[in-house]
């Protein structure tokens, strides 16, 4: 049992640092709008795979370590997860009874929320002005998480974690 | 068993646990400041994975590259050599007579002294800002708020050092400032940043300071932070609002901030005391 709680822990967090990988990887700049947030659907994953393992406190240090990655203000990416990773846990079975066309339109919708929140604590805090294409990368969404999905739950069942 | 339906906290009094944390944490970013550095070190090993393609692909397009290129490369060079070793010989004597006639206005200049070459390791991908990770940290002397440049002009500030890697602000991004002046009649004013690579802005002229379109704005070296006579825009459009005191003038940085690749760190100098001059025959 120990073992088991051990090794899915390592597997979650392999998944994450490799999402915060593709997070910073440098691509052209026209697709720079158009990138995913890996480590946010990376997240969400595991929110409604195992909610048991991977809840908000998770959620946290996960948008803390986007945080360093990125240098932003430490708690902002932070804050934004938990308020949109919080949904989905009330709601994970019901998000997990749905198609992965369906589960990607939920994910698109979550993923809109989090750019929103953290739009809307950088104004606050920073005073920042909205890029063009801001919401590009959340509507990427619909196209990214069905492959995600698959990949990570490819994952779960190889390393026969829960 | 894993306990599924386990209701030990409540979803709402995590959330509020969590939030609760993350706004101490925003409030106390001062103060964090220094154990973020640990952090940050933590997780660099990420930006020299993410760049090591780039680093690779560099390194093999520099292997292949046929004679006629690097013959080409090499006359290019060469010819450019010649052409900043002419402005150079003037460049010494100018510098030596500078400083006697600063001296004897009673007005140490400073100079900066010791450079350092650094590579641009990424771009940042967080909208809100516009950042660089170059290749150069703790390690070699880096510090939080140093002075960076290119080729051309200045490219920003380090604000965040790690071990061996640190974060530069653009001169362009929405938080950044730098005291300016304008080199054909040395008006000072300042260049804000508005988050745009090709455009900045200057802000509090009244509409009768003198400035002219395609003037060059070099640092003025208040606020310590840059030094001073470094080119850093050209005013690129002005314009007068009639209900408004002041003028909106927009400036174009000349530094290439969306494609670089190389940057210059530089380092104060002690102010040069005039008796430590070079003696004048």
């Amino acid at each position: 049992m120990q073992q088991y709680s051990i090794r899915s822990l390592l597997v979650i967090w392999c998944s994450l640092l490799c999402a915060a990988f593709l997070q910073v990887m440098p691509v052209p700049t026209f697709l720079d709008a158009f990138r995913p947030n890996w480590v946010l659907l990376v997240a969400l994953y595991w929110a409604i795979a195992m909610p048991y393992r991977f809840n908000l406190g998770s959620a946290w240090l996960a948008g803390i370590m986007l945080d360093l990655i990125w240098g932003t203000m430490l708690g902002i990416n932070a804050l934004a997860f938990v308020f949109a990773i919080t949904p989905v846990v009330i709601h994970f079975q019901k998000i997990r009874s749905f198609s992965i066309g369906h589960q990607a339109l939920v994910m698109t919708g979550v993923s809109l929320l989090y750019q929103l929140l953290s739009y809307l604590f950088e104004l606050w805090l920073n005073d920042v002005i909205m890029p063009p294409g801001y919401y590009f990368s959340s509507l990427i969404t619909i196209v990214a998480w069905p492959w995600l999905f698959l990949v990570l739950r490819k994952a779960r069942r190889h390393w026969r974690i829960n | 068993m894993t306990t599924i339906f386990s209701r030990r906290f409540p979803t709402r009094l995590r959330l509020l646990i969590f939030v609760l944390i993350s706004l101490v944490l925003l409030l106390s970013t001062e103060r964090m400041t220094p154990y973020r550095t640990y952090l940050t070190s933590f997780f660099s090993p990420i930006q020299f994975i993410a760049d090591a393609p780039v680093e690779i692909l560099g390194s093999v397009s520099g292997k292949v590259k046929s004679r006629a290129t690097l013959i080409a490369e090499n006359e290019l060079l060469r010819q450019k050599e010649l052409e900043a070793s002419d402005k150079l010989l003037t460049y010494e004597h100018l510098k030596l007579e500078n400083i006697r006639l600063r001296a004897l206005l009673g007005s140490p200049v400073e100079y900066t002294q010791r450079k350092l070459i650094a590579r641009v390791q990424s771009v940042d991908s967080n909208p809100f800002q516009l950042q660089l990770v170059i290749n150069k940290g703790i390690e070699h002397g880096v510090f939080a708020g140093q002075p960076v440049v290119d080729e051309f002009g200045v490219v920003g500030q380090v604000i965040e050092v790690s071990q061996f890697n640190s974060r530069v602000l653009l001169i362009a991004d929405n938080s950044h400032a730098i005291p300016l002046q304008i080199q054909r009649n040395d008006v000072r004013l300042i260049g804000l940043g508005k988050g745009d690579l090709h455009q900045l802005e200057l802000q509090y002229v009244t509409k009768s300071t003198d400035v002219k379109i395609g003037d060059l704005l070099v640092t003025s070296g208040l606020g310590s932070v840059f030094p001073e006579g470094y080119p850093v825009a050209r005013v690129s459009g002005i314009e007068n609002r009639g209900s408004e005191v002041y003028s909106t003038i927009k400036i174009t940085p000349i530094a290439q901030l969306d494609r670089v690749r190389y940057l210059l760190l530089l380092w104060p100098s002690e102010p040069v005391e005039a008796e430590q001059l070079p003696k004048s025959e």
